[in-house]
């Protein structure tokens, strides 16, 4: 099979720019080839028909400087390269300028009224290509590179066509691609727009990046609008036993534009809070643990009334919130306050004494655990771990000849992890933490809730004449008991499951003795070999 | 005359038409038949039928013996020996089965498989544990199939004819023809 240069490479031997090597080489492919002979004519007549003398450039050259006028407010350097190749005559030069860069075909600037003066050179794209764009199309080309077989084939195109040059040739084989790319770029932009403006989610998260994420990631200074509204959300909760404030959601600030995203988040460790309007964080600033404590809020918002908060750490859910500090700040009689009554005017209360923050309750977690190991006895190993489990306080929930269940004191969780873990070979180990503190107190204040409802109904019932109000008094006190009761059903098996921990092991014999660890812990390389044997043939039952 | 000239282009655009559906019905068809269990196994005597998943197929007999199916799909492209070296390594390397027997086993289909039988101990107890893998090119991945048979040491004489039987008539569904 032959091979015939291409176009570029016929292009760069007519500059004599090809290697020696090369160019000896393809005479001698032209030797013997008629249709790359003939391409090379072709070029090489296009060139003669484009390109001026060299003594005649600096007559045109005059010609079309003279043309173009005077003006250069322009900044950029410009020089005429005269030794430059030249690829067209120069017929005129006004309007607008381009300038592309031949080896890459994307770069393109225009300068709309720029005048040229003989000696200049423009290069604001590293070299390459000029075309100078007139009232007769392209007018004049000059190409400081080698690479120069696109302007070629636009050149012997427009030859062919006895058009002379035309400036849609050269578009055609210089901007075909850059337009292309430039469609899929603006297509692009077009859906990202859409997306972004018609999806609720991403718009949401959009407003929410731009109006609280502006500067710091999270401390960023801004106010509440004076004038806005708050709503939506989670109701405030405030516990006056210890103090803090719990529960939250996100809230909506509305100020008169759209709506922006809050989250206000409670029980969450290290919150800083700082007084707003003053936005002096080193005196005013408090780190709580757990939930913010109300009492301090309030101590310290005299002269604000507005607070903010932020988080040290980014958290699940991050970000920063926003507390109307003398509207939540309710009064200890109450136990709730809406995010919708912060609105009111109602003053702040004075506290009787700032808890400290180690007074503030811990987070609340749900440990499990789960192991499965190779043992060389399951039997010995299963007798051992059954008195280590009495051993840790613990007690055991299921047991069958391979497998136990066993529940132990949260506080001894991690050394029992570890303990198990040195039964023998561990093949899978799971553990995991759930942290229920908000479910936890969810569970409490609406037990707290129902009771006050069944003490007021209670009360409603001594007053009551009627049969008809006494039986509908009666159904509602029998459905909130139930309520009561089965919450505080839930309230027990969520202590239940914070105050001991669940593990479960799972023994597994090995024929031989062990052999020493290899180094990916005795696991093959390909997932679904570590999936076949005996262990798992049992476990699929 | 002309009517019956201008009606039959139609009457072929109408015959195309069918025939397009017709095929487009067929290749949901064949789609939907494919989506079944990756493999065709028969229930040995003696065992009961008890799992049935896709990938997966399990039997146990009254004395809980058990005979288990699976299917893999991996994107690592080997051998059947390379497979079966990678296998023979793990389970007596790493989990110290030991290696009792082991040669080809081939399906009444000609499919091409390895066959392991490993002696291990649960619970003091000694079993046989039965493997046999095939290996089936696929046209984006590999499929491979691992049947796996654990009864007790005692019961393995009884009970391995019949899942021999059962094995040779093992059919996968992937793979290309179906």
């Amino acid at each position: 099979m032959i091979f015939h240069p291409s176009t570029k490479k016929v292009s760069r031997y007519l500059d004599g720019v090809l290697s020696e090597a090369t160019t000896r080489s393809f005479e001698a492919h032209l030797a013997k080839c008629p249709a790359c002979r003939r391409k090379v004519e072709v070029l090489r007549s296009a060139a003669r028909v484009c390109c001026p003398p060299k003594q005649r450039l600096e007559a045109v050259s005059q010609n079309v400087m003279a043309r173009v006028g005077q003006a250069d407010s322009l900044s950029y350097e410009k020089r005429w390269n005269t030794d430059a190749p030249i690829l067209a005559e120069i017929r005129s030069v006004e309007g607008t300028v381009f300038i592309r860069n031949a080896a890459n075909e994307k770069s393109i600037e225009a300068f709309p009224g720029c005048a040229l003066r003989q000696g200049d050179r423009l290069e604001p794209v590293g070299g390459g290509s000029v075309a100078v764009e007139g009232e007769n199309g392209v007018a004049c080309l000059v190409t400081e590179t080698a690479d120069v077989s696109s302007l070629y084939q636009g050149a012997a195109q427009a030859s062919r066509g006895g058009a002379g040059i035309s400036w849609a040739a050269i578009r055609k084989q210089l901007g075909a691609r850059s337009v292309l790319a430039s469609s899929a770029v603006a297509l692009t932009v077009v859906a990202v727009a859409v997306i972004v403006v018609f999806d609720p989610f991403i718009r949401e998260q959009w407003n929410y990046q731009a109006a609280y994420l502006p500067n710091q990631r999270h401390t960023p200074e801004m106010a509440l609008p004076s004038n806005g509204t708050v709503s939506g959300g989670l109701e405030m909760m405030y516990d006056p036993t210890n103090g803090t404030v719990s529960g939250g959601d996100i809230w909506r600030v509305k100020d008169g534009g759209a709506p922006r995203l809050a989250p206000i988040i409670s029980c969450i460790p290290d919150i800083i809070i700082s007084d707003a309007d003053q936005k002096s964080a080193d005196r005013n600033l408090f780190i709580f643990e757990n939930a913010l404590n109300l009492d301090e809020l309030v101590r310290d918002d005299t002269a604000a009334s507005l607070l903010k908060w932020s988080f040290v750490e980014p958290t699940p859910r991050g970000g920063v919130g926003w507390l109307l500090g003398s509207t939540v700040a309710v009064s200890e009689s109450t136990t709730k306050a809406s995010p919708s009554t912060a609105a009111s005017k109602s003053p702040a209360p004075t506290p009787k004494t700032a808890p400290s923050a180690s007074t503030t309750e811990k987070r609340l977690v749900i440990y499990t655990a789960q192991f499965s190991i190779l043992v060389g006895s399951v039997a010995d190993s299963m007798k051992d771990l059954l008195q280590k489990i009495e051993k840790w306080n613990g007690y055991v929930q299921t047991a069958d000849l391979q497998r136990v269940t066993f529940r132990v004191p949260a506080a001894n969780f991690n050394r029992v992890v570890e303990e198990v873990s040195q039964l023998g070979v561990v093949t899978n180990k799971q553990v995991q933490a759930q942290d229920v503190t908000r479910q936890y107190m969810d569970l409490q204040l609406r037990i707290e809730v129902a009771e006050t409802s069944r003490k007021r109904l209670l009360a409603l019932l001594e007053e009551a004449d009627k049969t008809e109000d006494l039986l509908k008094i009666e159904n509602e006190i029998r459905r909130l008991t139930e309520e009561i009761e089965r919450l505080k059903g839930e309230l027990r098996t969520v202590a239940d499951q914070v105050v001991y921990s669940t593990i479960a092991v799972d023994l597994t014999a090995k024929a031989a003795e062990a052999k020493p660890a290899r180094p990916r812990g005795g696991r093959s390389y390909f997932a679904w070999i570590n999936q076949i044997g005996a262990e798992h043939v049992i476990r699929t039952f | 005359m002309s009517s019956e000239r201008s009606e039959s282009p139609r009457s072929i655009k109408r015959i195309a038409r069918i025939a397009v559906i017709a095929v487009a019905c067929l290749l949901i068809g064949v789609l939907c038949l494919r989506r079944g269990r990756a493999f065709q196994v028969a229930t040995p005597d003696s065992f009961a039928k008890v799992k049935s998943a896709k990938s997966l197929y399990g039997a146990l007999t009254p004395q809980e013996d058990k005979l288990v199916v699976r299917h893999f799909s991996v994107r690592e492209k080997q051998t059947l020996v390379f497979w079966t070296d990678s296998l023979r390594n793990h389970l007596v390397e790493d989990l110290g089965y030991t290696l009792k027997e082991e040669g080809e086993f081939t399906t009444d289909a000609s499919l091409a498989g390895h066959r392991f039988l490993f002696e291990i101990s649960i619970g003091d107890v000694p079993y046989c544990y039965e493997l046999v893998v095939f290996v089936k090119q696929g046209w984006f991945q590999q499929h491979i199939y691992a049947a796996e048979l654990l009864c007790a040491k005692k019961n393995f004489e009884k009970r391995a004819p019949a899942v021999e039987t059962a094995l040779k008539q093992f059919r996968p569904r992937h793979g290309w023809p179906l």
